[in-house]
């Protein structure tokens, strides 16, 4: 039976093949796979998508294929494209200003580059969007904006980012103590200005990197509520720990990578914050951190005893709502972007493979163009 | 500029301030020396032998720098031709005992690795300040060994803190070799190890190289011994089968001993347990490989192992191998649990002393915690008085090999006397006279050094302008006046 | 200027809470009401906790045997001498006030201290206090209940400092102690360190005033004259002007480090110069004062507070190349003058306070004046005299439990109370 499934994806695939899988031209695409992971947790055995224009037209057990349409048989499972919630690919260079400490205007969709190697990179992952932010360094580094990978970008006002702790800042320039940067960050709050008052209206969501001590997110927590900023706070290992105070103020978290000195934080951090139900998903950091590692930090969480499937809302719909692109991508849901990963196996098991994926109903990555490509 | 160059000018005052202090408290402090044979008496209030119970009103015999007689005024007579320190407000303890330091030499290691053929003889500096301060902390004996950074280090010596020359300082020479177990800087662990391992392979192969060639009929190393100068005379000139616990070569009775090359010469010593070694210790992983290298060469009986703070851990490890220990000077070591990030405090003399190993105390610095300062943490930390003070006193004697010499007030130990304006312990007693082998030595009412810390009080003609900034009435006022009008 | 009103106004929200908004956190000792009490319960409500100590350093000159503390919500509810020891009761050698270092330096290094101007008297350092830093605890062991943090000394003036129990809530504002307010600031070569001339290179943030002493003391007779002027000139406003006018008006103290005696000397004429100015007299304190057994005159006639340096083995300390006398405390108390002793915010280990205070009465301080050093003098400094310094009825119940007679250096702290919360445990 198992082979057979194989043999039929595989002529599948074949037969596809001189259409270039693609949607986008206007001819509907389908997709039947084992097992289709809708986003809100609910899986659909053998479940079929339907899309159109790069737009998803019909989801379900039985969805009707209209006729005409090729149905793409997978043996194995789908998801929507994962999101990374902090992420500076090919602009690490571009993402930071050193010279000023408050860039409140600053427009990180400037420094989107689809076609860098970097950005590409994300595709063999699976990551479909991306929150491309300002690297830690100033008071206020901008706008962040959200991208599809290797394609457009459908957010500019993602976030307005902020370092509220040691991250933000520099030994030559104001400020360079943490009372220092309070007070100004106090006074553009207090008396707020553009996009601050957007901000403090609760229009503009936050991206509030507290910096790594429990302190400085303990400053940073009280900042979000003094000033009843929503939004997400990043950059920490310590946020599990302070679960309660973060559901108490509204906020979401991005968690950072899984690594050897912070890992098991991490992963306790991700139990504790499903625990209060907060609302988190995951940060990546890329090119200083491999796109495999979300993912991985994902599955690290698993087996620190997280769901697999909060773990994949945390990768899919949960960062989609946090970066306030719900509407547009991280489910498998009519109307909603085609973008689509079929994996070997269950999404979040690092033992499964992205097979393909699907950007806005393209297909711009399969699993056998890449088997001699670099390893990166 | 200004700022470095006004500091330079401070500096160097108070190396001109402290040489003159240094010259004239010598010269206060060396008093005349005592004749052997001469004789010396000292009364007290009370006497505190350490072996046994303290003596009210006792008086302490010293003829020849030994103590002939210890006991109460009432029983023990004062030699008619004896000088005499009558001292009923002060309190009489025997010398505290330094069983380790590195102080008092010029610098404490020499970049050779291994260099078990120096000795620190040639480094120590018997006026260096260390020495002094060691009489006023009331230390009487010191055992200077060369620094940690080194893998097999110099011979060193166990001396007393007071003479003009290395000579008439000693207690006794060849007092043990120094090795160390942590990496010296460049070195990793393993490397360190390979070249302590590989120092004792090489003895071996000098030592059966010496005896292929005596059978062989090959005379070279005689004439090499004799090219150098060295001594083949007498026992010098025989031979003597290797006595080990640890590895032997056979034969080696065929080989005078002055023919054994004098860069190997020191490590047979250590091997046929002539010496005892040092083995510093800079983490718990160290005292393996120390352990390891003494008995597998045969010296574990005589080894001490010289203790990192961190070394607490190793405590069974060393229990079992049932060597000495003489710790480091922090006495508390905190320790964070790295999962709950919970600190908790190790009080490391405890734990040595729960497993019942050996151990001496010592110093942190010369002055304010020096050996008293951390037998007195001891008693802080729960232990008797007895077991404190057998920490700077029995016990190192014991470590040193110098038991009934130094570390006790009784007939047959050399005359070293501390007289305390009161407990030594506490922080308000001060050592007021020191006598060493009979010999006043330290008289703290013309210590100008002390009075210096205790008073600020700098001696005439030593203080400098850059040090001392005068402002008399007059410019005080006019300082001010600049200051109100900008 | 708008600006400055902003700044004016975020001092308020940001900084230390006013006095006269007494936004006190902990809760006032409230009068024992009447709680409706169960049927069978003594008379007297049970305390939160007691003890008993075979001697009791009150702090007032009085020695209490066997003395029977009880503590109730923070509080010592009762303190009764010659009582026998109640079966099950805590029980101790001695007990003091709990010790107050008034130079313990618990900031968080350089995020503690704004460098982009020297003069930053409307900062707040609570700001950057991490109250998770192990250092709190360590300290809180060593028998330290009360601390005052202030900035790093790279500015001229630092900013505001912050007292704090070692431990309690692990947040600033609810731990904040708020008595009299400190203005931190510095002399000696440690505010100019940083700072060179341009010579040609890139202008960065360093190359400017001051570079020397003498700039450092100018920065701050300008920073006076400046605030005092911009009262009568509201154009000149500026960040801080306000704090500076309080600090002349006496109603901050203004805590100064200086080593060297020449440091001393130019804290002093600068109060001097205040006074004679007319401007205000300020209430200073002469922190890390090493040198100041050299010229204690002109300390008596200005009637300064001396904080000393922890004492070292050679008499050398800290970046000036000062030199500690070890009779400093002694002779300075002999003057007249009220000193306090720091040890820097050592650890366990050797250099504790309590140690600090053994090494004083080395130096000749009585045991009195050395138990007043670390706990009824420095409470004052802070204005916090009602509640800490002292053991008696109604004082926070700050303790350490000592194993001895207290800074001999063959006793320790083995116990420690930070508001009735038993922080180490003797047993």
């Amino acid at each position: 039976m198992h082979t057979n499934a194989l043999l039929l994806a595989s002529l599948a695939f074949v037969a596809s093949a001189p259409t270039s899988a693609s949607s986008s031209e206007g001819d509907a695409l389908a997709i039947r796979a084992e097992k289709l992971h809708v986003g809100d947790g609910t899986v659909i055995e053998n479940g079929i998508v339907v899309f159109e224009a790069g737009v998803i037209t019909e989801v379900g057990k039985g969805a009707p294929v209209p006729k005409g349409v090729v149905l793409i048989e997978h043996a194995g499972h789908l998801s929507a494209g994962l999101i990374a919630l902090r992420e500076h690919a090919g602009a690490v260079g571009e993402s930071n200003d050193s010279t000023r400490a408050v860039m409140d205007e600053a427009d990180l969709s400037y420094a989107y580059r689809p076609n860098h190697s970097e950005v590409q990179g994300l595709l063999a992952e699976g990551i479909t969007t991306f929150v491309l932010a300002p690297r830690p360094g100033s008071l206020v580094g901008g706008l962040c904006a959200v991208a599809k990978t290797g394609s457009e970008v459908i957010s500019r006002r993602a976030y307005l980012s902020i370092c509220t702790g040691a991250n933000g800042l520099t030994s030559n320039r104001f400020p360079t103590s943490l009372q220092g940067s309070q007070a100004e960050l106090e006074r553009r709050f207090s008396w707020p200005q553009g996009v601050f008052a957007t901000a403090v209206k609760g229009e503009l969501p936050v991206m509030l990197d507290g910096g790594s001590s429990r302190t400085e997110v303990q400053h940073a927590i009280a900042f979000a509520r003094r000033h009843g900023l929503k939004g997400i706070l990043v950059g920490s290992t310590r946020l599990g720990e302070m679960a309660a105070k973060i559901r108490a103020a509204g906020l979401g978290v991005a968690l950072s990578s899984y690594s050897p000195s912070t890992g098991r934080r991490v992963v306790e951090g991700a139990v504790a914050l499903a625990e209060m139900q907060v609302p988190f998903g995951f940060a990546l950091g890329s090119p200083n951190n491999h796109p495999a590692n979300l993912r991985l930090t994902a599955a690290a969480c698993i087996r620190g005893g997280l769901k697999s499937g909060e773990a994949l809302k945390a990768l899919t719909s949960t960062a989609a709502r946090l970066a306030g692109v719900g509407d547009k991508v991280g489910s498998i849901q009519v109307g909603l972007a085609a973008d689509m990963v079929l994996w070997s196996g269950e999404p979040t098991d690092p033992g499964s493979r992205v097979m393909a994926v699907y950007v806005d109903g393209d297909e711009v990555f399969r699993a056998e163009d890449d088997e001699n490509g670099d390893d990166k | 500029m200004i700022q470095q160059s006004t500091r330079l000018l401070q500096r160097i005052a108070q190396t001109h301030l402290a040489l003159t202090l240094g010259l004239l408290g010598c010269s206060f402090l060396l008093s005349a020396q005592a004749e052997a044979g001469e004789k010396y008496a000292v009364r007290a209030g009370i006497v505190h032998t350490l072996a046994g119970e303290a003596i009210p009103n006792g008086v302490i015999v010293i003829e020849g720098g030994r103590i002939t007689a210890v006991g109460s005024a009432d029983d023990v007579k004062i030699p008619w031709d004896a000088e005499v320190l009558d001292v009923p407000h002060l309190e009489a303890y025997p010398g505290f005992v330094e069983a380790h330091t590195s102080s008092g030499m010029d610098r404490p290691n020499e970049s050779v690795s291994v260099a078990p053929f120096l000795n620190v003889r040639d480094s120590i500096d018997p006026v260096a300040f260390y020495f002094e301060d060691c009489l006023r902390s009331g230390i009487t004996t010191v055992n200077v060994q060369q620094g940690n950074a080194c893998i097999i280090g110099a011979v060193g010596m166990v001396v007393k803190p007071h003479g003009m020359t290395v000579e008439e300082m000693l207690v006794r020479p060849r007092a043990g070799l120094k090795i160390s177990a942590a990496p010296k800087s460049g070195m990793s662990r393993a490397t360190q190890a390979q070249t302590l391992r590989g120092a004792f392979t090489g003895l071996r192969l000098h030592l059966e190289d010496l005896v292929q060639q005596k059978r062989n009929g090959n005379d070279f190393s005689r004439r090499e011994a004799l090219y150098q100068g060295r001594d083949l005379a007498g026992e010098r000139g025989k031979g003597r089968a290797m006595m080990s616990k640890g590895w032997t070569v056979e034969g080696l009775e065929l080989v005078p001993r002055g023919e054994v090359d004098e860069k190997q010469e020191p490590l047979l010593d250590l091997v046929e347990g002539r010496v005892p070694a040092w083995i510093y210790c800079g983490a718990p992983m160290d005292v393996r490989l120390a352990l390891e290298i003494a008995s597998d060469n045969g010296f574990l009986e005589r080894t001490v192992l010289v203790l990192d703070d961190s070394c607490w851990k190793a405590a069974d490890l060393i229990a079992e191998a049932g060597v000495s220990v003489v710790l480091d000077s922090t006495l508390v070591r905190t320790e964070m649990d790295p999962k709950t990030e919970e600190e908790e405090e190790v009080f490391i003399p405890g734990v040595f002393k729960d497993k019942g190993i050996p151990f001496a105390l010592s110093s942190r610095n010369s002055t304010t915690e020096s050996l008293w300062f951390q037998a007195a943490m001891c008693v802080a930390h729960g232990f008797t008085r007895a077991e404190a003070l057998a920490a700077v006193t029995a016990t190192p004697a014991n470590i040193l090999g110098l038991e009934g010499e130094v570390g006790c007030l009784c007939p047959g130990a050399a005359g070293n006397v501390l007289l305390t304006s009161g407990d030594p312990l506490s922080v308000t007693s001060f050592v007021e006279y020191v006598v060493i082998d009979g010999n006043l030595v330290y008289d703290r009412s013309v210590d100008i050094r002390t009075q210096h810390l205790l008073e600020g009080v700098v001696p005439e003609g030593t203080e400098s302008h850059a040090e001392e900034p005068e402002v008399e009435e007059d410019t005080r006022k006019k300082a001010g006046d600049e200051g109100g009008s900008r | 200027m708008i600006w400055t009103s902003f700044l004016h106004a975020v001092c308020l929200t940001l900084c230390a809470p006013p006095l006269q908004d007494a936004v006190v956190v902990e809760q006032p000792q409230e009068p024992e009401a009447p709680k409706a009490q169960p049927a069978v319960v003594p008379v007297v409500p049970a305390a939160d906790l007691r003890l008993h100590a075979e001697r009791v350093y009150t702090g007032t000159g009085e020695i209490l045997k066997n003395a029977l503390i009880e503590v109730r919500d923070g509080k010592i509810s009762s303190l009764r001498p010659g009582r026998s020891a109640p079966e099950g009761v805590l029980q101790v050698k001695a007990v003091t006030a709990g010790m107050i270092d008034l130079s313990a330096r618990l900031h968080s290094n350089f995020n503690s201290v704004e460098q982009s101007t020297e003069v930053q008297p409307h900062l707040d350092v609570a700001g950057s206090v991490d109250l998770h830093d192990k250092r709190f605890a360590r300290l809180a062991r060593t028998g330290v209940t009360t601390i005052l943090v202030n900035p790093l000394d790279r500015n001229v003036i630092g900013g505001r400092g912050v007292a704090l129990k070692t431990h309690g809530p692990m947040e600033v504002e609810a731990r904040r102690l708020n008595g009299r307010p400190i203005l931190r600031g510095a002399i000696g070569s440690e505010p100019s360190a940083a700072n060179h001339a341009a010579f040609g290179r890139p202008t960065d943030f360093y190359s400017r005033r001051p570079t020397t002493r003498m700039g450092v003391e100018w920065e701050w007779r300008k920073a006076f004259f400046d605030a005092v002027a911009a009262k009568r000139l509201p154009e000149k406003d500026f960040p801080g002007a306000e704090d500076l006018r309080e600090a002349l008006a006496g109603k901050r103290t203004v805590m100064i480090q200086a080593w060297t005696t020449q440091d001393i000397r130019t804290a002093v004429y600068l109060d001097e110069e205040m006074q004679r100015e007319g401007f205000g007299d300020l209430d200073l304190v002469i922190d890390a004062g090493a040198e100041a057994w050299k010229e204690p005159g002109i300390l008596v006639r200005n009637s300064t507070i001396v904080v000393l340096p922890p004492h070292t083995a050679g008499g050398r300390v800290g970046s000036d190349g000062a030199f500690l006398a070890w009779n400093t405390a002694s002779l300075l108390v002999g003057e007249g003058l009220t000193v306090c002793l720091s040890a820097h915010g050592a650890g366990p280990g050797s250099a504790t306070l309590g140690h600090q205070a053994g090494f004083a009465m080395r130096g000749g301080l009585s045991f009195d004046q050395a138990l007043a050093a670390v706990t009824s003098a420095p409470a004052s400094v802070l204005g916090l005299s009602e509640r800490l310094g002292t053991v008696h009825e109604g004082m926070d119940a700050d303790l350490a439990l000592w194993n001895g007679r207290p800074f001999a250096a063959t006793s320790r702290v083995t116990g420690v109370l930070i508001d009735g919360v038993i922080v180490v445990d003797p047993r």
